[in-house]
């Protein structure tokens, strides 16, 4: 993915004709592509984090290859990047069973369920049923 | 400064027999750069920690945490088979909202002063859920009141979905206009810096005012969002129990709250840097084709705080 150049100028010269407008061009027309895609999909849990987090992506791979300059810069960029995003991501996922696949409560099973027809709670005031 | 640094780090001087090879590889990086990288390493641990808790708090939210019918989080959401009543026509408001506010607060939502009167009259109010029986009673009383009613069965969420006006009150419409916004700073941004290396130092401080301004517009239209979401609409009590869209009023609004409050955080910061940034760009000569590393560090800085809205605003909003 990385370009390289001989030297400091070489690739300062590159990132100044960078194709900067171009780049803009596709950002916008990709959000708007968003906000229909997501207007259509709202229905399709599925095809809706799928399609939406596939055109976040290009849209933040192409920041960062064009406006934070990672096409012009060497591999030294990865090297820092990378391990912080592993890092972080063991951290998320470390989370995950204790909270994203916590057991549901058994005593809620227990008393709302089991009783239909028990009263929401204090009486309806002003509802003369 | 940074220019210098990287000639000097440049191995094109022959200091030994190994700087004789030709060059493989790429330029030689400036100390300034390697930091500002390591210091966005950091804020991508900060970022991933905040979005990557909210997709396990969604997952880990019960089936029934939200719902059409109930303030989020109570537990009335889970018995089955409630409808509650849309008001669709009010009628007498002050009647209707005498009826019905108790009802209201004994399902938990409590509303201040006129909001139940305003969420009335927006056509917005819906009862809490009760046994069909006793929404027909009701029914019968809110239309003696002239008030147009339609029941409305209970439907349960995990987690708000997005343009759902009964348990989300976020608005897709306008933080869309508000990320074309962003993107739009970020490439007047990156032309600033395109300008300074071409040496055209005029252009690149028209750039960098245009990068303050339309960021300071992003910036605004949060705050408005803000200001709306926690004092100006009254929301039904799917959203709030309250009427209100506060950090306090649900999981969901404490993840929406932290998130995009560090992010607006981190906006403001960059504003801040790109002030002085201007300000010091309008003394001659200070940034120069050869020197101009500030304006490239504030720019990497500023190109990541866009790149991790994109994120947000696919995965708070539209998700």
């Amino acid at each position: 993915m990385a370009v390289t150049y001989a030297t400091h100028e070489e690739q300062e010269a590159a990132e100044a004709h960078a194709p900067y407008i171009k780049v803009w061009v596709v950002l916008l027309v990709l959000t708007v592509l968003e906000y229909f895609y997501a207007k259509l999909m709202a229905g399709n849990m599925t095809a809706l984090v799928l399609g939406l987090l596939i055109l976040a992506g290009i849209k933040a791979a192409l920041v960062a290859l064009y406006f934070m300059h990672v096409k012009f810069e060497g591999r030294w960029v990865y090297a820092i990047m990378v391990p912080a995003g592993i890092l972080a991501a063991i951290l998320v996922l470390a989370l995950m069973p204790d909270i994203g696949t916590a057991p549901e409560n058994p005593d809620v099973e227990e008393t709302v369920w089991s009783a239909p027809n028990a009263p929401l709670g204090r009486d309806e005031p002003g509802v003369r049923v | 400064m940074a220019h210098e640094t990287a000639t000097a780090l440049a191995p094109d001087a022959p200091a030994s027999p190994r700087s004789a090879k030709p060059l493989q590889g790429h330029s030689p990086v400036t100390p300034g750069k390697v930091a500002m990288w390591f210091f966005l390493a950091t804020e991508v641990m900060f970022f991933t920690g905040l979005i990557g808790t909210y997709i396990v708090l969604r997952a880990g939210s019960p089936p029934t945490a939200y719902s059409n019918l109930f303030p989020p989080a109570s537990a009335k959401a889970e018995r089955p088979g409630l409808v509650g009543l849309r008001i669709e026509q009010p009628g007498d408001v002050e009647a209707v909202a005498r009826l019905i506010r108790p009802l209201y607060e004994a399902h938990g939502a409590y509303y201040e002063g006129h909001d139940l009167e305003h969420l009335i009259e927006q056509g917005h109010a819906i009862t809490p859920g009760l046994e069909p029986e006793k929404t027909e009673a009701l029914a019968a009383q809110l239309r003696s009141l002239g008030a147009t009613v339609e029941e409305e069965s209970l439907h349960t969420y995990a987690w708000p979905l997005p343009y759902d006006t009964h348990t989300n009150p976020l608005s897709i419409d306008l933080t869309a206009v508000n990320t074309f916004i962003l993107i739009c700073s970020s490439v007047t941004m990156v032309l600033a810096l395109a300008a300074i290396q071409r040496g055209d130092a005029s252009r690149m401080r028209l750039w960098l005012l245009a990068t303050i301004v339309i960021g300071s517009v992003f910036l605004g239209v949060q705050v408005y969002e803000y200001r709306e979401l926690m004092f100006g609409h009254v929301y039904p009590p799917g959203i709030s129990a309250d009427g209100h869209f506060r950090p306090s009023s649900s999981l969901f609004a404490s993840c929406f709250f932290t998130m995009t409050g560090f992010h607006g955080a981190h906006v403001a910061g960059g504003i801040i840097s790109l002030l002085i940034l201007f300000l010091t760009a309008l003394k001659p000569g200070r940034y120069t084709q050869a020197h101009h590393s500030p304006i490239e560090l504030v720019g990497l800085y500023w190109h990541f705080v866009d790149l991790v809205w994109i994120i947000l605003f696919t995965v708070v909003y539209l998700i």
